[in-house]
């Protein structure tokens, strides 16, 4: 009998499932929804395109054919209205019913609005989609002074945008660092320095209380909590995504701040799958439920839960993540869980050489590199081989470091 | 227009990274992020700041054909 698969979602993790489905099951029928009006396209370079530095054309992954060629059928400007798992049936807008025999929810997220007085008006964008980066594009473009908001990895791609349009720019952080959570001070004090030096300038313990408009109702400031002013005819906005998971509302599939997956990317309810940004996976190695919205996972996401849908619990999901910055002359890399942990150690080696590794259980989680990363892949290895690093923390912060300088633990 | 030979880096026997300033439309582009680690890794130790004891030779492969453009600390040709 033809298996049937439903896909929802055509970004990196929806699509490398479809992908993978066609490739170990090539008899099946396999279908794609989306809501947005193109196909899979590289969501990792569109901040390129957005500096100006990328034509449109190389964002583009997949057309038409790559699906034609496939016998994969996508549906693009599709809503999906209904999902009925006991009749495993999906609902779209224009009144089409599928049946599924296993379906996979890749839908992602929308960018979190931010919930102050004018956040609305024109000249202020959020920053997720291709065509948030048109708007941003051409938003900078005719932009004198610009201010982002959003003390994360987002953001810092809005305020690299930003000195890229030759736009003077205010970053408005709550905290006093960049990317707190991840960074010490002194590792974020290198992305400050750099900032500055493209035309940016953090400002820390601000954030937004209120925007500003003119007459036509387009963006003149932003007001902080402390009442300090900052003149912007163009504002980014990047605080974090809310999860694409309205369409599940009717059923019974579990979500805890993202719909909640196992090891095989499977929820609580048969023959539901989950995949990419808006999971709540079981991560493995971790030893907790995490989530992780960097491209490579939700590729190896997409691909496990094919494999899975197509022979139940057959493999897991393993994987340590990791996502760099290539907005300045020196390497940023972070991996795995670097916000998690009970414990961490950190040195800086240079003005511009720094690094962090985040340790849970005496063990790495995760980690952020800034210019030197000679050591991640050892950080990664002991990470996924779960190696217990005792109090060997000062050897793994030498420079040069690689596994063979560490020491058997006692606890292995 | 590529810029000076000084930033080109030898990724394997017949492949060189070297800067580059411009990307068409008809250019395939891939970001460091896209890649798999080992490919990460060579490129890691041959830009900048990878641990030379670890280091392969790369060749063309799936992921990375000659006249990519590669998307890292720089934007890379490979040539």
């Amino acid at each position: 009998m033809t298996a049937s698969y439903v896909i929802i979602g055509d970004g990196i993790a929806g699509s490398s499932a479809a992908e993978t489905l066609r490739e170990e099951d090539p008899d099946a029928d396999v279908t794609v929804i989306t809501d947005e009006g193109e196909a899979l396209y590289n969501r990792i370079l569109i901040k390129e395109f957005a500096k100006g530095k990328l034509p449109e054309a190389p964002i583009s992954i997949h057309d038409d054919s790559w699906y034609d060629e496939r016998n994969i059928d996508l549906k693009l400007n599709t809503l999906v209205t209904n999902i009925d798992t006991d009749a495993h049936t999906v609902g779209t807008h224009e009144g089409e019913t599928l049946e599924y025999d296993k379906l996979l929810v890749a839908t992602g997220g929308t960018p979190t609005q931010l919930p102050v007085e004018n956040s609305d008006a024109d000249g202020i964008s959020h920053f997720w989609t291709f065509q948030d980066a048109r708007q941003i594009k051409d938003g900078m473009e005719a932009a004198d002074d610009a201010v982002i908001v959003g003390a994360g990895l987002l953001g810092i791609d809005l305020a690299a945008i930003c000195g890229a349009q030759d736009v003077s720019g205010k970053y408005l952080m709550r905290g006093n660092a960049w990317w707190r959570y991840a960074l010490s001070e002194e590792g974020a004090e290198i992305m400050h320095e750099a900032m500055r030096e493209r035309g940016v300038e953090p400002v820390f313990e601000s954030g937004v209380d209120r925007f500003e408009v003119d007459d036509d109702g387009h963006v003149t400031a932003a007001i902080d909590p402390n009442g300090d002013r900052y003149g912007a005819d163009f504002v980014g906005i990047a605080i974090g995504l809310n999860f694409n998971t309205e369409i599940l509302q009717d059923t019974d599939v579990k979500q805890d701040n993202g719909v909640v997956v196992d090891q095989y990317m499977q929820t609580n309810v048969e023959d539901v799958y989950a995949a990419g940004d808006l999971t709540r996976f079981y991560d493995v190695i971790l030893g907790e439920y995490a989530q992780n919205g960097a491209w490579g996972s939700a590729k190896e996401q997409g691909t496990i839960a094919a494999k899975n849908m197509i022979d139940p619990e057959s493999e897991e999901f393993r994987w340590v993540s990791s996502y760099s910055i290539t907005h300045f002359d020196f390497p940023f890399l972070s991996f795995g869980h670097p916000t998690l942990g009970d414990d961490s150690a950190e040195m800086k080696h240079s003005d511009t050489e720094w690094r962090r590794i985040a340790i849970k259980d005496g063990k790495i989680v995760g980690g952020v590199l800034i210019g030197d990363l000679s050591p991640q892949s050892a950080y990664k290895k002991l990470m996924r081989d779960e190696v217990p690093i005792g109090d060997q923390k000062e050897i793994l912060m030498q420079e040069g470091f690689s596994v063979d300088d560490l020491a058997p633990s006692k606890e292995q | 227009m590529s810029r000076s030979d000084s930033h080109t880096h030898t990724l394997g026997v017949d492949l060189r990274l070297v800067p580059t300033d411009t990307v068409t439309e008809s250019d395939r582009v891939t970001h460091i992020d896209q890649l798999s680690e080992q490919a990460q890794e060579t490129i890691f130790s041959r830009v900048c700041c990878g641990s030379q004891r670890t280091q392969q030779l790369l060749t063309e492969t799936e992921e990375l054909h000659r006249g990519d453009i590669l998307v890292f600390t720089d934007y890379f040709e490979l040539r």
